[in-house]
């Protein structure tokens, strides 16, 4: 080899040493998680479902026998797996969100609900892209609150289309 | 007046004929007139005479074999291996091919390692990983434990499209956990202890 292509080989091998510092350098390619969160006021005072909950007015039927539905708030929030989103609830409460893998159409996510600064549960649970995750139970003024958490990602993929089976209430205070 | 302190320096190159034409003249001059620096002269004069006749002393066998062992011995440096190799390289498969082939494999190791490809690789990894612990798949569950409620340790097969609980701890005893899957909904019912 001649001293010029050796020269040659030399300059290739730093232009792409350069280009790969470069690449280290840049942000990492995080999977994107956005996540909606929505407060449901649900209560037996016969004053029927908000409008503005008309997208979920079938799940709710399906899942809970309250006579009264109202949205109460409404968040959204766009993070990316490893970094923790706050959300505030009615009634003093907060919800952890931090969605730590995103892959094979689930999203997993841990996920700590807050009663002031009082943890009061905590979870660690992977959710099917676009899956819908309901924390129900606390009071809220004259019912309960019903928070819909609903978590997507471009970056998940999607998983194969759930068996049909039927829901089976189990034994506890929920209605 | 120039002195011999001045001429001396000169004498072996005006003897070698390397002076400019002004040294020349000046060096002449000062010999033809000083004794002492004639004297040095032709001494420089004697020394090239018989360094010029002297026999030639070819080198012994040995010396050209030590000198290389020796050069052997040295480690060179990793460009000159570098080199070393790719000239090798070259002989053997031609000087085209092994620049496109070290090109080429320089460009892949530069955009898997060093890129953040390798974080997609660790990640799929970790997904597998993962995949064969035992979960919960949530179609119908019950917490009612006691002070602290833990279901990591209950199993089953897994469904990819069913939420997965893999842990859920609370300090409410009347923890509930059921599922939806017909709108991927599951539900964790946590109602006020004061209830």
């Amino acid at each position: 080899m001649s001293h010029r292509q050796l020269r040659g080989l030399i300059a290739v091998v730093l232009v792409l040493a350069v280009a790969g510092i470069c690449a280290a350098g840049a942000p990492p390619v995080a999977d994107t998680v956005n996540i909606h969160v929505e407060s449901v006021l649900a209560a037996d005072t016969h004053e029927g479902m908000d409008a503005r909950l008309a997208s979920m007015s079938d799940r709710l039927k399906a899942l809970f026998d309250y006579s009264t539905y109202r949205l109460v708030s409404r968040n959204e929030s766009k993070t990316s797996c490893g970094r923790m989103v706050a959300f505030t609830l009615p009634g003093g409460r907060i919800l952890h969100i931090a969605p730590q893998e995103v892959g094979d159409g689930m999203i997993a996510m841990e996920l700590i609900l807050f009663q002031g600064a009082q943890p009061v549960m905590s979870t660690d649970l992977k959710l099917p892209n676009h899956g819908v995750l309901i924390l129900g139970g606390p009071r809220y003024q004259e019912g309960m609150l019903i928070v819909f958490v609903s978590v997507d990602s471009p970056d998940a993929g999607r998983a194969a289309p759930p068996d049909i089976s039927t829901t089976t209430p189990v034994s506890g205070d929920h209605p | 007046m120039i002195e011999c302190n001045d001429i001396a320096p000169l004498l072996s190159a005006f003897h070698d004929g390397e002076l400019t034409p002004q040294e020349m003249l000046e060096v002449a001059r000062h010999t033809a007139g000083c004794s002492e620096c004639d004297a040095t002269l032709a001494a420089y004069r004697t020394m090239g005479t018989e360094l010029r006749e002297s026999p030639i002393v070819e080198p012994p066998e040995w010396f050209a074999l030590s000198v290389m062992t020796r050069i052997d011995r040295l480690r060179p440096s990793m460009l000159t291996r570098f080199g070393r190799y790719l000239r090798e390289t070259n002989e053997r498969i031609g000087a085209s091919l092994s620049l496109g082939t070290a090109a080429v494999a320089i460009a892949v190791l530069t955009a898997v390692i060093v890129t953040p490809y390798i974080q997609r690789l660790s990640t799929g990894q970790a997904h597998a990983l993962i995949a064969s612990a035992d979960h919960m798949p949530v179609s119908v569950s019950s917490v009612k434990a006691g002070a602290q409620n833990d279901v990591s340790s209950q199993s089953g097969a897994a469904n990819d499209a069913h939420t997965v609980i893999s842990r859920l701890q609370s300090e409410n005893p009347a923890v509930a956990v059921w599922s939806e899957p017909r709108s991927d909904t599951t539900v964790i019912w946590l109602p006020d202890r004061q209830q």
